[in-house]
């Protein structure tokens, strides 16, 4: 649905997050420590710490792709905003017409 | 039977011999009064089953699983089958029937082998003699959907064969067509069937059969299992041969080996029954939580062991899938409770939108506390894993939380592993191995960079989609608002109730005021001394009575108003 470029920026960015926030809080957990023996554990947290590295690594070079693409999105969300808030301000101007329309004329103007 | 009985049901006169068959099978087994009910029997013998039933009440009667079980095989094929998949659905029938439907024997008479040869040559397109070098006339084994033979491939291979019986779909349909009746005749006349959604089982059961009487599935689900375990030694899943394999004709490797229960067998070969018991539950587990495509039925006559120790599994008809999220929840839902987590598995229930309207969240908690510190202080090789899972489920569902179905049948797939495992090696922790098997499995999909990649890049996706389209929808709304088109649709049913309290107590109060009005003013009016006040005086009390009685029958009516 991607292109690779792409998809190995944001699987670098999810990878970092996860290594530095997600996963020692996750394996220090009491429930996780109690259910598996220590070595296994520990065989468990080199594995998915080095394959988050890895992946965190190998779409180092793409993150760049993942930037533009918020530039972009960023714009878009603008551009969409944009049109909203013109449509809503359409709407007042014309709300606003129509009741100027239907108000009596000031004593002054007549 | 009454003809509003069969009026009521898509039934064809040509029914009416079998559903007068079904009928005797259900008085015999003593659901006499569900037929009865049903306006299956007429009246006078219905009052004589009646005389008959108070007889009987007084002898020790057999449990109503077992008469189920027991009617379903006397009632053949089609029903055997419908209790074969009602056993694999804990989320429609009572767990209690589950286990007694796993005892349903699926054995019937061989169909003749000319007809065999007959849908062999006319699926295949040569005669049998042509396809194999040779042919075993005598069935392996006979069922209502299928028989097997054992047969030589001219290449030399031994294989199997499993010929579907003839005319099985006009068979099926005709059952089927008796049953959709049944059910609905069950869920129109005999309200506390309900519960068990007998039109819900007939319609998945059409679903199940339909899939069971295609052997092409049969054959994808046996490719598919085999590649999810090209790096498990300790499976073999039979080679099916395409070539040779039709809609009603299914052609595969044939196995030798000794079945998982002759434990007799097994010590004799000198086999590690402590590895073929661990690779057991692996398959299992690593089949629902890794793959979501698992066996839905795994009884012990479909695990051969080879002679090399490894499992053959075998009978891919019925199989179980949950999608990629569900196997989350349902993760998260097993880790919580291998793992003790209360607070996990309660927020779960919650995230997952299971509660139900009047779940009472505290007393739930304290239910579940208390089982989850009873399995959490017990000895890990004591631990019944199926029981613990089977008291969890309880407790949610009695405190009214929509279990999946999913979780029901993977319970059942564990319990069942669980109890082959205790069979064939008795000494065996089946949470020794379930536990850091979850636990291990859990943290990887929660860490696992790539699919939360997939569901960032999904979600970016929707809201682009959404962006996308917001200022149209919105200026769609704004056009409908300024043309005075916008409508609001409430639901009324709350506000009515409410609004019809609200009256009711005005009149309350407007009656508690006019009451002692008239009737004050009614003595008043009555002690004077003009005769015509007097009149208005009785006319008052009149008022009084009315108004005192209007106040009464109002409270009576009361209802929290």
């Amino acid at each position: 649905m991607i292109d690779d470029s792409l998809r190995r920026g944001i699987e670098s960015y999810v990878a970092r997050f996860l290594r530095k926030h997600v996963a020692e809080a996750l394996l220090s957990r009491d429930g996780i420590r109690r259910s598996m023996k220590p070595e296994d554990l520990e065989r468990l947290r080199e594995e998915v710490m080095e394959r988050l590295d890895s992946i965190e690594r190998q779409g180092e070079g793409d993150r760049a792709t993942v930037g533009r693409l918020v530039d972009d999105l960023i714009g878009k969300a603008a551009g969409s905003g944009t049109s909203v808030l013109a449509v809503l301000v359409d709407l007042l101007d014309r709300a606003s017409d129509q009741t100027q329309a239907k108000e009596p004329p000031d004593k002054d103007e007549i | 039977m009454r003809l509003s009985t069969l009026l009521m049901a898509p039934w064809r006169l040509r029914d009416l011999g079998r559903i007068r068959r079904i009928a005797g099978v259900l008085v015999r087994h003593g659901f006499d009064d569900v037929a009865a009910r049903l306006g299956w029997v007429g009246r006078l013998r219905t009052l004589w089953l009646a005389l008959r039933r108070r007889r009987s009440d007084r002898e020790p009667r057999v449990p109503v699983e077992q008469r189920i079980r027991l009617a379903l095989e006397e009632l053949g094929p089609t029903f055997i089958k419908l209790g074969q998949m009602m056993g694999t659905r804990p989320d429609l029938v009572p767990m209690s029937l589950v286990m007694e439907l796993k005892k349903l024997h699926d054995e019937v008479p061989p169909f003749p082998l000319d007809e065999l040869r007959t849908i062999i040559e006319s699926d295949l397109g040569k005669p049998v003699d042509d396809l194999f070098e040779s042919f075993k006339d005598e069935p392996m084994a006979a069922a209502s959907i299928a028989q097997v033979h054992r047969a030589r491939l001219v290449s030399g291979e031994d294989v199997v064969v499993k010929v579907q019986r003839p005319q099985l779909p006009q068979v099926v349909g005709a059952d089927l067509r008796i049953l959709s009746g049944f059910a609905a005749l069950l869920e129109a006349r005999i309200p506390e069937t309900r519960q068990f959604r007998p039109c819900a089982i007939v319609d998945e059961f059409r679903r199940s059969l339909s899939r069971e009487t295609d052997f092409n599935v049969e054959r994808l689900s046996m490719e598919r299992f085999k590649a999810n375990f090209l790096d498990e030694p300790g499976l073999h899943v039979p080679e099916p041969v395409p070539a040779l394999s039709t809609r009603r004709v299914l052609v595969m490797e044939r196995v030798d080996g000794v079945k998982v229960t002759d434990v007799a067998a097994l010590k004799a070969a000198n086999l590690d029954l402590k590895a073929i018991v661990e690779v057991g539950m692996r398959v299992t587990m690593r089949s629902i939580f890794e793959f979501g495509f698992f066996h839905a039925d795994p009884h012990p006559g479909n695990f051969f062991i080879k002679k090399d120790g490894t499992i053959a599994l075998l009978d891919y008809g019925m199989m179980g899938t949950i999608e990629p999220l569900r196997i989350d929840e349902l993760a998260t839902f097993m880790v919580a409770m291998v793992t003790g987590d209360l607070d996990m598995m309660v927020n779960l229930l919650v995230d997952a939108d299971l509660l139900g309207d009047d779940t009472d969240l505290r007393s739930m908690r304290g239910e579940l506390r208390g089982i989850l510190d009873r399995y959490g202080t017990a000895n890990i090789g004591s631990i019944d894993v199926s029981g613990f899972l089977t008291e969890v489920i309880d407790v949610t569902v009695r405190h009214h939380v929509v279990m999946p179905a999913d979780l029901l049948l993977v319970g059942k797939a564990i319990a069942t592993m669980e109890g082959i495992g205790r069979e064939v090696y008795p000494e065996f922790e089946p949470m020794e191995e379930i536990r850091p098997f979850l636990t291990e499995m859990y943290v990887k999909r929660t860490l696992d960079a790539r699919r939360h990649s997939q569901n960032v890049v999904r979600s970016l996706m929707d809201g682009l989609a959404l962006l996308k389209e917001a200022p149209l929808d919105i200026r769609r709304i704004l056009r409908k608002a300024r043309r005075g088109e916008l409508t609001l649709q409430v639901n009324p049913t709350d506000a009515l109730a409410r609004q019809r309290a609200l009256n009711a107590r005005t009149n309350r109060v407007l009656m508690g005021i006019l009451f002692p009005t008239f009737f004050f003013g009614g003595i008043y009016l009555v002690g004077a001394e003009s005769t015509l006040q007097n009149l208005f005086g009785l006319v008052s009390f009149g008022f009084a009575g009315l108004f005192s009685f209007g106040l009464m029958v109002s409270m009576f009516q009361g209802d929290g108003r």
